[in-house]
């Protein structure tokens, strides 16, 4: 069960002078209840392949299959797909358009065809999770602060209930502060209703100590694909594709450039202190 | 790489989009896309002028060779120079129905109140074909001129209006900024679409109202993010002191060369052809 991509390939303008090979030959399962991260550099076709998981872009070559069923076929209902895999756009606030943040956040339910008083109940339900004020819901979408808009937008693919949600980017342009709250909330949801998440992004630190699998993008091709554990094991590999390790794991890195006998698989502060403390003993 | 049967209701959508070639440019090293913008526009204005200078079918010969030549040394492929044409297809349809059923003269063939005449017949393919010749020939010109090369030239050539006190330099900009955003809104558009598709929207069945009312959640966000732009670019230049045209100097100002002056010479023999062609 879950979504499955076999030898998926994408070519955006085949045959002109911007051709480009976004996806190469992706095979790759997403599980119930996994929580994945996505990671890969500017241009790696991150964005390009999460479109693939629901069909808004058909795969020029292989098959994407959800619950085992192509999805390119004839008479797939691709509008039920894309409540079940929800996907929430990179800077997801630029697509709010009602008059009313409640409203705003309806828009998925209605479209459903589900019946108004179950629509609203998941609208509050989902403004909730994502942690929106109550004397917010009747406030215009766009006298929100930009990080209140981000809640607004994820809310609003949260209120279809799917049993995936995709997140494209979902801390980028915030503080820090606002990253963590961000990744903090969306693993609660996780935890809370038991689905699987996608979380796409191209900074290691972010998604390291949240995710159980992480997925290397390079150049349209899956580079790695493990536990964070197994992936941070080729740090210098990651750093080769352009990729930001955590600050605790280039420490143990040098360290063990500098002959210091130290695991290198470490990418959380915990981690890295439980290590050095190894060492003094 | 085949067997998709299967439209998405987007994908129907995307096309259309894709389709709207205004203002594209496709960049390649060749000698057309090389040439002054002036001589391009220039040769763009004669060559729309020539298509409406011949009476015989014998004109259209070197027009097609003209444009074919051209077409060729621009190494833009022709499937792009044809695409041009996809959303000028109803109109040129129509003309092409209206011109072979309304003109009057020697009788073909005729049924109940229609009837299609020798000269009806001439006219609808004189009309089709050099209105199909009209497109892909201006369209070669965005092909190969980018917007900004192509705005500098009609600052220039216009520029002996600035003596009435007419704004050339001010609609020179305004135009080279609106056609820069075309791709940029189009693309913008393409990222809405998919995002609202995305939570469930239906932009394909229903009557017109519905489907008015449908096309909401991308036109709001689409006009929010247009304002952002604008304002953000107007801070932008004015932040590098922009004040107009006044005192403004070009970093890369427009000098014929002698590749220029051939291109010139071509364009006149062409026309002298075109002028002698019965
Ligand atoms: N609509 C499109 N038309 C043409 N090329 C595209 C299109 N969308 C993406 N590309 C190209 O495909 C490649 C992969 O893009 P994609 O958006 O998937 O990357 P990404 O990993 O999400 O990057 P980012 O971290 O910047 O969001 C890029 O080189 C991009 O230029
Ligand atoms: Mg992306």
């Amino acid at each position: 069960m879950g979504i499955k991509l076999e030898h998926v390939s994408h070519i955006f303008n085949p045959g002109t002078t911007f051709e480009k090979a976004a996806l190469r030959n992706i095979c790759l399962e997403i599980g119930e209840g996994e929580f994945i991260g996505l990671i890969g550099h500017t241009g790696s076709g991150k964005s390009t392949l999460v479109q693939h998981m629901n069909g808004l872009i058909k795969p020029m070559a292989g098959t994407v299959y959800y619950d085992g069923q192509d999805i390119c076929a004839d008479g797939f209902d691709l509008k039920k797909l894309r409540t079940e895999v929800g996907l929430v756009f990179q800077y997801p606030e630029y697509q709010l358009f009602e008059t009313s943040v409640t409203k705003d956040v309806l828009f998925g339910p209605n479209n459903m065809g589900l019946p108004q008083l179950e629509a609203e109940m998941r609208t509050y339900e989902a403004l909730k999770a994502v942690g929106i004020d109550e004397d917010l819901l009747d406030a215009s979408p766009f006298d929100l602060s930009g990080g209140q808009k981000r809640r607004v937008a994820i809310a609003g693919v949260l209120a279809m209930k799917p049993k995936v949600l995709i997140l494209d980017e979902p801390a980028a342009g915030l503080d820090p502060g606002g990253r963590r709250e961000i990744l903090d909330m969306i693993a609660g949801i996780r935890r809370e209703r038991n689905i699987s998440v996608v979380l796409v992004s191209h900074s290691m630190e972010d998604v390291a100590e949240y995710v159980d699998r992480i997925i290397v993008m390079n150049d349209g091709y899956i580079a790695m694909d493990g536990t964070p554990h197994e992936v941070f094991t080729h740090g210098e590999e990651l750093e080769e594709m352009g990729l930001d390790v955590p600050d605790v794991t280039r420490l143990v890195m040098r360290l063990k450039a500098e002959g210091v006998n130290v695991r290198t698989d470490i990418f959380t502060m915990e981690q890295a202190e439980e290590e050095l403390k190894k060492l003094t003993r | 790489m085949s067997g998709f049967s299967f439209q998405t209701t987007y994908e129907k959508e995307k096309d259309m989009l894709r389709d709207i070639t205004l203002g594209q440019y496709y960049p390649e090293d060749s000698f057309i896309h090389k040439l002054d913008p002036r001589v391009k526009f220039a040769g763009t204005i004669l060559y729309i002028v020539t298509l409406f200078l011949f009476k015989t079918f014998w004109g259209f010969i070197p027009v097609v060779l003209f444009l074919a030549a051209t077409v060729a040394i621009s190494k833009v492929p022709a499937k792009f120079i044809f695409k041009g044409m996809k959303p000028m297809l109803f109109l040129l349809i129509f003309m092409v129905i209206v011109n072979l059923l309304t003109t009057k003269g020697e009788e073909l063939w005729s049924w109940w109140k229609i009837s299609i005449t020798k000269e009806g017949l001439r006219n609808a393919g004189f009309m089709g074909l050099r209105l199909v010749l009209l497109v892909t020939g201006s369209s070669l010109m965005t092909y190969t001129t980018t917007p900004t090369a192509l705005t500098a030239a009609l600052e220039r050539i216009f520029a002996p209006l600035k003596i009435f006190r007419f704004p050339v330099h001010d609609i020179a900009m305004m135009m080279s900024i609106a056609l820069r955003f075309i791709p940029i809104l189009l693309e913008e558009t393409d990222k809405i679409m998919k995002a609202q598709l995305a939570r469930g929207a239906d932009f394909e069945t229903g009557n017109i109202f519905k489907r008015a009312k449908a096309m909401l959640p991308i036109l709001v966000p689409l006009f929010v993010s247009a304002f952002r732009r604008a304002g953000d670019l107007a801070q932008a230049m004015e932040a590098r002191c922009y004040h107009g045209g006044e005192g403004r100097t070009k970093l890369h100002p427009l000098k014929y060369s002698l590749r220029d002056l051939a291109a010139f010479a071509v364009m006149a023999g062409y026309l002298a052809v075109i002028i002698i062609v019965p």
